[in-house]
């Protein structure tokens, strides 16, 4: 009996109709080249498989997460947050904690308008969701502010520090997870680890906190 | 960040584990993603939204890999892939051994298909696209995507196989 490929290739795939199906498994029997081929075609499909099962679960590097929420030249999408990319953002929260440098402040469309309002202001609950965690500053001297945003499908921790022009995105973390995001206690351990990484000491106190936003988050010296 | 970004998030993983099937190296597999991404940014407008956004995106991606497959062709390098699979198997080759079948065995396998065999196994087997929907992908006849699916599975296998004892058909 002569099988093609293609047709091999559906049977050990599973996807032959049934009297073909039986028919081939009939010929395998009496025909080692043809029982070899189809050994073949399944050892193949397995190797291939198993080889790339565990890609998915790595954590994607964050430079690949900043290119895919890279606003295209000429539209403007800081409309806000879409929810469709939070469920699997969660698995990648362990590259973003090295979104240190979100380059030419690509990442900056995630600071929507209501983040950039409680950015501003004191800490503590703002509305919309947004609650300011904590103010530091760096070893340069440079206000950074740790945030989180609730979203029903889950969430997201930030932190965002004072440049010249504005306030730039450091990093970010996504959770997945229903009832909104939950901060356990204080700031996000993936959060804590960028601003260690800034030289950044722990939360100012409110005084301190209220002294840097009259001088417009500007360094102390 | 508009729907078609977070799709493009979203996509990330499987995007990486194409790449990677196709380019056999970590490395050359994110600099391809990231490459890829940067494209779909720019013609975001080509996408119909209502078709599927996974299999424009892998096309996207998989045109990108053909381009620079071919430029590196184009100045001499042919076997480039085949080259820096050969290379890596001799500096770990000791660790191979112990092993057995590792991801790397089958990364360098893939690396040695055919690059037609290669991606029809990649979107076939390990993206788990249908026949008819890796042809659609392609733009190329079902019936061409199984038999080059099939080959590449055949010969991949006989690679991974251990070393005959000589009586290899």
């Amino acid at each position: 009996m002569s099988v093609t490929d293609e047709t091999l290739l559906l049977f050990v795939d599973g996807l032959l109709p049934e009297a073909e199906a039986e028919a081939i498994a009939a010929a395998l029997e009496s025909d080692p080249a043809l029982a070899e081929r189809a050994a073949l075609l399944a050892e193949g499909r397995d190797a291939a498989q198993r080889a790339f099962a565990d890609t998915l679960s790595e954590p994607v590097p964050a430079h690949l997460v900043a290119a895919a929420m890279a606003p295209a030249a000429g539209n403007d999408n800081r409309a806000g947050w879409r929810r469709t990319g939070f469920g699997l953002l969660a698995g990648v929260a362990a590259g973003f904690a090295l979104a240190l440098a979100l380059p030419g402040g690509e990442g900056d469309g995630m600071l929507t308008p209501r983040i950039l309002a409680a950015l501003d202001s004191r800490a503590g609950t703002v509305g919309g969701g947004v609650i300011v965690a904590g103010t530091h500053a760096t070893e340069a001297g440079t206000i950074c502010r740790a945030f989180t945003v609730a979203e029903r499908a889950g969430g997201m921790a930030g932190l965002a520090c004072r440049e010249e022009d504005g306030w730039r995105l450091r990093a970010a973390v996504a959770r997945a997870g229903g009832g909104g995001y939950q901060p356990a206690s204080g700031v996000d351990p993936l959060i804590g680890e960028v601003l260690e990484r800034l030289g950044a000491g722990p939360a100012l106190p409110p005084e301190q906190e209220d002294a840097a936003r009259r001088r417009g988050w500007t360094p102390a010296h | 960040m508009s729907s078609f970004q977070a799709d493009l998030v979203a996509l990330l993983p499987r995007l990486r584990r194409l790449a990677r099937a196709l380019t056999g190296s970590p490395a050359a597999a994110d600099d391809l993603v990231q490459d890829a991404c940067e494209r779909a940014l720019r013609n975001q407008s080509a996408f119909e939204p209502g078709t599927r956004f996974d299999a424009w995106m892998f096309r996207v991606l998989r045109n990108l890999w053909l381009d620079s497959h071919r430029r590196r062709a184009a100045r001499g390098g042919v076997h480039e892939t085949i080259d820096v699979a050969e290379t890596i198997s001799g500096a770990d080759g000791a660790e191979i051994v112990a092993l057995r079948l590792t991801v790397r065995d089958v990364e360098r396998g893939m690396l040695r298909l055919p690059e037609e065999q290669r991606e029809a196994l990649a979107l076939t087997c390990i993206e788990e696209f249908t026949f008819a929907e890796a042809a659609a992908l392609l733009g190329i006849p079902p019936g061409t995507v199984m038999s080059r699916a099939a080959r590449g599975r055949m010969a991949l296998a006989r690679m991974l196989r251990p070393a005959p004892g000589g009586d290899e058909s």
